[in-house]
């Protein structure tokens, strides 16, 4: 491994354990513990800016179409895919571990 | 021939490291990465390394994109420099918004880190053919 896939394996790494906060994070507003709208509005674009750097194509889609309809009254249905996504790469990734 | 010199500001770690990777693998740009806009207007208005080419995340805390371009047009050392958005909100609408605002082309997030050095370099190119 070359030293930018190696960064990059470790960067995929962070990235995965951020995802697992979020998806805590997410879950949470879903039950009763509703994030401030600027705090998902940011999640939301943080994922869809950086998911598909590493990988994760379907999670940086869904945040990106949550970052849109965010802006424009939100969302849930795309929420919960969102989370349903995040789960995917979560669980995964431990498994792959 | 000098590197192109890009000075490049996002506020999320994990892609301001891949784009500075990526940039990295091409011996014909030299990148310097900051998250904020307060630190690129510094670097700009200190004049001891100036960019060619200035790479701006959208949303950013504090002071976003749009607004750091307004602030650098106002130094002398990037009043004229080539600046480029960066934005995961990536529709033509948007586009079109952010190159009336001035820049010189819009990436999308995300990027290819194999070719977004070779990407900057053509826009640099076209920008001042």
């Amino acid at each position: 491994m070359n030293s930018f896939d190696a960064t990059m394996a470790t960067l995929r790494a962070r990235f995965v354990a951020r995802a697992a906060e979020d998806l805590l994070r997410l879950r949470g507003h879903q039950s009763g513990m509703p994030l401030p709208r600027q705090d998902l509005h940011w999640l939301a674009h943080r994922l869809a800016g950086s998911a598909g750097l590493f990988g994760f194509d379907e999670v940086g889609l869904l945040a990106g179409e949550l970052d849109d309809r965010l802006a424009s009254g939100g969302d849930a249905t795309t929420l919960r895919e969102l989370l349903t996504a995040l789960e995917g790469v979560v669980s995964e990734n431990r498994s792959a571990d | 021939m000098s590197a192109l010199r890009v000075l490049y500001v996002d506020d999320e770690p994990d892609i301001r490291e891949v784009a500075l990777l990526s940039m990295q693998l091409d011996p014909d740009v030299e990148c310097r990465a900051v998250e904020c806009a307060a630190k690129a207007i510094e670097i700009v208005a200190a004049a001891d390394w100036l960019p060619d080419l200035i790479l701006l995340d959208v949303m950013m805390p504090i002071m976003d994109g749009p607004t750091a371009l307004e602030k650098l047009r106002d130094l002398p050392g990037s009043a004229a420099t080539p600046v480029v958005f960066m934005t995961a909100r990536a529709q033509s609408f948007e586009k079109e918004r952010l190159l009336k605002l001035g820049a010189v082309a819009v990436i999308s997030k995300p990027f290819d880190p194999m070719s977004l050095a070779k990407q900057l370099r053509a826009i640099y190119a076209a920008a001042t053919a």
